[in-house]
């Protein structure tokens, strides 16, 4: 029996989707077969993150509307993970055109033939956030270290609350370790302690996410980046909450610049 | 010439004033979470209000339809205010005997440590006494 995952944020544009494409890359390269499903209808991105664009046939409305067999023939393979499949959002179409219920139908054929399947919620807490949350069996929370983010992750923490989901885990992203020291963004701990749930993992801003995206392939396959580094700790954790989280490393520069400034800044002040 | 160096961006940020928003961040984001909270969860209100009936009904009487309970910003804090307009309190024999126990339980402590002050000021009167 496969787990149901929903990530979420309420806020735009702190990561889900990024989140999704790495820890669905992650778990497949790990031998689990995954399921990711864009349930964004109208705002489809998944693919376009994944570099699966171009080989979309049918739809997660196609799906839930019968037009297409099953599930099975708009499920489209990832070419470099064996054992990870994508479920597109529909682009030409309403936020409306899934009901709650069919989400928990299709969530529930799905966890007999896959160990995971993963949701990519739209931003909100209209529609399209009740649809993906009506099957999942637990959720990531996706939020940055800014007051807005926080806010808002805190409302969908409780919202999720309200629909009985429990397992509720967080991950912070875009963590800037520097200016974190220099007391100028909320830490992991702040955000913590703020939003009272388990901490999955921290992945710090990192610009080489814009070229995994830009070339449509996880971060996670990425040597050098160092968001793709953090997200194989959160697989890891994923698969086994017992390995330890990695916290993102400040550079020797900051290091450097944080001991000449203590040196420095007192003798001139 | 130190104000002219710290016009310099590179110089401003290694030796100029450390800006700290980030508390400001937090408590900001603490205080608006008491808000957000509490409309999100109404069931919390009801229910810290029913918690509160049943534990002052064991001392007085209140009249609970005309009872206020608000979260409200006081001196840059959140505060709980509760209103509860009283129409009888209880006598001594109706109070719950538990707490009355252990009430007098810590009654007891205080007054034998003042029993022993007692006799310490007894004992320094009678040396005045027997100097004078």
């Amino acid at each position: 029996m496969g787990k149901v995952i929903v990530v979420t944020s309420g806020k735009g544009g702190v990561g889900k989707t990024t989140c999704t494409a790495n820890i669905g890359a992650g778990l497949a390269s790990q031998g689990h077969s995954v399921v990711l499903i864009d349930t964004d209808i109208g705002l489809r991105n998944l693919d376009l993150v994944l570099g699966l664009e171009n080989r979309i046939v049918f739809d997660l409305v196609d799906v839930v509307e019968g037009k297409c067999r099953s599930f099975r023939q708009a499920m489209i393979k990832d070419k470099r993970f064996e054992n990870l499949h994508i479920l597109a959002s529909a682009q030409s179409r309403e936020k409306d055109a899934v009901k709650p219920e069919q989400m928990k139908k299709l969530c529930k054929e799905l966890k007999s033939e896959f160990d995971y399947i993963i949701l990519d919620c739209p931003a909100g807490i209209e529609m399209g956030f009740k649809n993906a949350i009506a099957g999942a069996d637990e959720a990531i929370v996706v939020t940055n270290p800014e007051v807005s983010a926080v806010r808002d992750a805190d409302r969908i923490v409780g919202l999720l609350e309200a629909a009985e989901i429990t397992d509720i885990r967080l991950i912070l992203n875009r963590v800037k370790p520097g200016l974190i020291q220099r007391g100028q963004m909320l830490s992991v701990s702040d955000v913590q302690g703020i939003l009272n749930i388990e901490l999955l993992g921290q992945v710090p801003e990192d610009e080489r996410i814009v070229h995994s995206s830009n070339r449509g392939e996880p971060a996670i396959l990425d040597p050098r980046s160092k968001a793709g580094m953090a997200y194989r700790n959160v697989v890891a954790r994923i698969l086994d909450p017992a390995v330890p989280m990695v916290s993102p490393q400040t550079s020797i520069w900051s290091k450097l610049r944080r001991v000449l400034t203590a040196d420095l800044g007192a003798q001139v002040g | 010439m130190n104000s002219l160096l710290m016009k310099l961006p590179l110089f401003h940020r290694l030796f100029g004033p450390k800006e700290d928003s980030r508390s400001a961040a937090r408590d900001r984001l603490k205080t608006a979470l008491v808000t957000d909270r509490q409309t999100v969860a109404p069931q919390l209100m009801n229910c810290l209000q029913k918690d509160i009936e049943e534990c002052t009904s064991r001392y007085l009487r209140a009249d609970n339809n005309t009872s206020v309970y608000k979260i409200i910003k006081k001196d840059g804090q959140m505060t709980l205010k509760v209103e509860i307009p009283i129409l009888h309190i209880n006598r001594q024999r109706d109070l719950p005997q538990e707490a009355l126990k252990e009430e007098r339980a810590e009654e007891s402590i205080e007054l034998k440590l003042s029993g022993t002050k007692l006799r310490k000021r007894r004992r320094r009167k009678k040396e005045d006494d027997t100097n004078s």
